[in-house]
């Protein structure tokens, strides 16, 4: 009896605490992993992994194929239970296409609980301005990882980099390619609705990286023979038109 | 007495025209020697189980400049790679070997390889150490067993003890001449450009307006013409940062089927026409160019970019002027030149620490 009262007990706190989440987001991957916090980000278009390069996906109104999909996320903080945000410092460079799933592991993480997340995609004015080569050459912000992901002497670094192609009119093929960069273009991503427990086990907070709406949301973008590239310049305005659709890019899965 | 005088005298000839490397002979431990860190250069990265010595580097500057490593000694690295041209060959499109056999590539310039983490210019090679050796055993370039020019070295009165110094004992080995060799090259930086000391200094050593304009032009993103936006050839996406290379593969629209190029490496069709974005840095010097040396000159480089690109599934996206081409006009051409002669480096072309020994 008194084991059945335990394991009702368990039952009803295992429904409580999945309760306060919509989701529980802290499966035990490997019981004998050291525990760590990790965000795992799969690159997804309308819900199906992208395909780099060979599969053809439907926008509104285009018909895309995705050769490149790079960017940086940077300035982490998590909630704490008092409500105030604990800035933990992480940088990272995601390659979509080396890595569709990508494991951004907070190694050092305060033990605790915590109920809420945010970061920005994009580098903070200061690290975007300063001489990239100061970094060691393993960081995300060496230009040694990410020579290709550095605007020289323009505007910094570039922070999102979608390239592919897309279809004209069967057969000619055009190229896209969106470089955003710039201090007044970074996004940031607020997610109050995540929230676990960091004790003894490994966490892991599954996102999603959503391409469809970059071309769509709120925005609907027509790639025609303009519009196919966007720049560092101060005025450009696709960058400005597609930085609105950037927010929701980046959703918890 | 007096034969035993003659005897000694015979035999010290003896060992002096067969030396034998000692390997008991001690050597002090060589020195170490640490690159040093240039302004907007990111820090060099050298193999941990291969530290810049001094003696190290002077063992393999002897090996790059030693014809003994070929079969019929008359070629050495330095024939293919001349240090007044960036260590390139002479103006020539493709490399002769011993034998008169004519190579498919272009001779790849040696610099800031410190920095670069696949050799060739199909990238087949990880790492410098793996790379040195292949010339020597090339059937097309220096035609010689690794066996026989560990075996010619030995003879003589000069490595066993350079080889001493440099790792503590006198026997020579395959992978000492290697490590020697990876030394020496990764020692050999150009950071002393006329753009160089410009970026440290712009008010000492400012560049031209010619020049100025060409970087700009280098450094700006294309628009089309009409857009009402300053003319920019989009080159920094490939050739950007400091290094003048994004340290990347890509196609850059030489050929509508384009070679095997970086597939041959990750075997992904998509890797196909992909080749080593090289650095500029001196390319003033280094000419003709492209991996099969097809463009004699840099105007000639530049009116592909400008007009020629060639559409294939590969071809960098960033080169997204496909079609319509850059709009550059004679003049623009020229200032983009003009600025490219500004990283030439006359102090890395003639360095006497990278000249030959003998
Ligand atoms: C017969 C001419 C010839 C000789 C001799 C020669 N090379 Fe080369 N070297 C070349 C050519 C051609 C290439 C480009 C080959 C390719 O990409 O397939 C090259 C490429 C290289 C590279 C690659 C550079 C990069 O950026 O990837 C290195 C390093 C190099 N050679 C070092 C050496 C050394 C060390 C020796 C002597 C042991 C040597 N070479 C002898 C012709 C030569
Ligand atoms: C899409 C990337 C890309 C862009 C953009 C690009 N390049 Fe290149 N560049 C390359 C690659 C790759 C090679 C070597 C290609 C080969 O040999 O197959 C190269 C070769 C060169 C060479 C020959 C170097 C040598 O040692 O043989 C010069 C010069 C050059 N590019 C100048 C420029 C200039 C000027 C621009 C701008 C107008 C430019 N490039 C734009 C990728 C690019």
């Amino acid at each position: 009896m008194r084991k059945l009262i335990l394991a009702a007990s368990v039952w009803v706190m295992f429904f409580t605490l999945t309760g306060c989440n919509e989701k529980p987001v802290d499966p035990i991957t490997n019981p004998e992993e050291a525990p760590v916090v990790k965000m795992v980000i799969s690159h997804e278009f309308n819900g199906q992994r992208i395909n780099f390069n060979s599969v053809e996906y439907a926008t509104t109104h285009n018909l895309v194929s995705f050769a490149e999909l790079s960017y940086f996320l940077t300035d982490f903080e998590f909630k704490k239970a008092d409500g105030t945000w604990m800035p933990f410092a992480y940088q990272a460079l995601i390659r979509a296409r080396q890595t569709p799933v990508d494991t951004l592991v907070f190694t050092n993480l305060p033990k605790g609980a915590y109920q809420g997340l945010r970061f920005k995609l994009g580098v903070d004015s200061v690290n975007n301005h300063a001489d990239p080569a100061l970094w060691p050459n393993e960081h995300p912000l060496s230009i040694m990882r990410g020579g290709t992901m550095h605007w020289s002497w323009n505007a910094g670094y570039i922070f999102f980099k979608l390239e592919g192609r897309f279809f004209k009119d069967a057969p000619i093929q055009g190229a896209y390619s969106y470089h955003i960069g710039r201090d007044d273009l970074i996004t940031q991503y607020t997610f109050e609705d995540i929230s676990f427990n960091y004790n003894d086990k490994v966490v892991v907070l599954p996102m999603r990286f959503e391409a469809k709406n970059f071309f769509e949301t709120p925005h609907q973008h027509m790639m025609r023979d303009s519009a196919l590239f966007s720049h560092s310049a101060f005025d450009d305005e696709v960058a400005e038109i597609l930085h609105g659709n950037m927010s929701n890019l980046i959703l918890k899965d | 007495m007096k034969h035993v005088f003659l005897l000694s005298l015979f035999f010290v000839g003896f060992m002096a025209c067969k030396p034998e490397p000692n390997p008991k002979k001690e050597y002090p431990a060589p020195r170490p020697v640490t690159l040093a860190t240039k302004p907007f250069f990111p820090p060099a990265v050298i193999p941990a189980d291969n530290p810049l010595t001094v003696e190290g580097i002077e063992l393999g500057r002897h090996l790059f400049y030693e014809k003994k490593l070929s079969g019929d000694n008359t070629q050495s690295c330095a024939s293919c790679h001349n240090q007044e041209l960036a260590f390139t060959d002479n103006g020539k499109p493709f490399s002769t070997g011993i034998t008169g056999a004519v190579g498919v590539r272009n001779s790849m310039p040696l610099f800031n390889l410190t920095w670069t983490n696949r050799f060739f210019w199909d990238g087949r090679v990880p790492t410098l150490r793996a790379q040195v050796l292949l010339p020597i055993e090339d059937p097309t370039e220096m035609h010689e067993s690794l066996e026989n020019a560990i075996h010619k070295l030995e003879q003589t009165a000069l490595y066993p003890e350079l080889f001493g110094k440099a790792f503590g004992d006198e026997v020579v080995t395959e992978e000492r001449m290697a490590k020697a060799l990876e030394q020496f090259i990764l020692s050999i930086q150009s950071t002393d450009s006329k753009f160089d000391k410009f970026r440290v200094n712009p008010v000492l050593s400012p560049l031209s307006l010619q020049e100025t304009r060409g970087f700009n032009i280098f450094m700006r993103e294309f628009s089309p013409p009409g857009s009402g936006r300053p003319v920019g050839a989009d080159c920094f996406h490939c050739h950007g940062t400091h290094l003048f290379t994004a340290n990347n593969f890509t196609n850059n629209g030489l050929d509508e089927s384009p070679a095997v190029g970086f597939s041959i490496v990750t075997n992904d069709p998509n890797d196909i026409g992909k080749f080593k974005t090289p650095s500029l840095r001196n390319v003033g010097v280094t000419g003709p160019y492209m991996h099969d040396g097809r463009f004699a000159t840099l105007e000639e480089v530049l009116e592909h970019y400008n007009a020629h690109i060639k559409q294939s599934q590969t071809l960098d996206v960033s080169l997204k002027s496909q079609g319509m081409g850059l709009g550059l006009t004679t003049q623009d051409k020229a200032d983009i030149i003009a600025f490219l002669h500004t990283l030439t480096d006359s102090v890395y072309l003639n360095n006497p620490a990278y000249k030959s020994p003998f």
